[in-house]
């Protein structure tokens, strides 16, 4: 099956690597990345922050927070808005819904890979896989409070939806 | 030999490298995290 993406291996997994960067990056600094969900939930693309220059969005939401660690994965390969189909300048758990293609089984998953939770179609919640334990189990950062972002496992809560977009 | 899914997965068996344990933080004990406040929606 082909990838989300359409980018071929090398670029795929350089883009992988970019997401948990920036993933990665809010959550060691998790003091300074506050939850909001006013318009500066999209700071980090609407700033253009660059994780490869250790910038970070200080206001996030879940879906802000990750859209960004995903625009920031794809930006090299200029690919359009390809997670929320909103040409960047928006989105939430309903469009992250919509674009990408499922993954079925937890451990197939891959870094990049949304998890998303609650009712579809538009969801409430979405996390983000950055690596897996020993078992295999895929780990999420989430950021869905003020006290995040946070390194959990993926089933912290009740899961229903896994997402590709990379 | 483990059971396979019998659906298969984009890049089904494709296996990311672990982080290097420097960079790969202590788990969240997940009961003690505040619950999620959901999403915004579109802005």
């Amino acid at each position: 099956m082909s990838r989300a993406s359409g980018l071929d291996p090398v670029h795929s997994s350089i883009a992988r690597q970019r997401f948990t960067q920036a993933a990665l990056l809010g959550l060691h600094h998790a003091a300074e990345v506050h939850y909001t969900q006013d318009s500066r939930r999209w700071e980090g693309i609407a700033q253009k922050l660059l994780a490869s220059k250790g910038e970070f969005p200080k206001h996030a939401d879940c879906s802000g927070y990750m859209s960004w660690a995903l625009w920031f994965a794809l930006l090299p390969f200029k690919l359009g808005d390809i997670v929320n189909g909103q040409h960047w300048q928006g989105g939430y758990t309903g469009t992250m819904a919509q674009h990408g293609i499922e993954v079925l089984h937890p451990p197939n998953t891959r870094r990049g890979d949304l998890v998303l939770y609650g009712s579809g179609p538009t969801f409430e919640h979405v996390a983000g896989v950055v690596t897996h334990d020993k078992s295999g189990k895929p780990l999420v950062v989430s950021h869905g409070s003020e006290a995040g972002p946070f390194f959990l496992p993926f089933d912290y809560r009740p899961w229903a939806q896994i997402r590709r977009y990379i | 030999m483990t059971d396979q899914p019998s659906t298969p997965d984009p890049d089904d068996n494709v296996v990311d490298p672990p982080l290097p344990e420097e960079e790969t933080p202590p788990l969240t004990d997940p009961s003690t995290i505040p619950p999620d406040e959901g999403d915004a929606g579109n802005v």
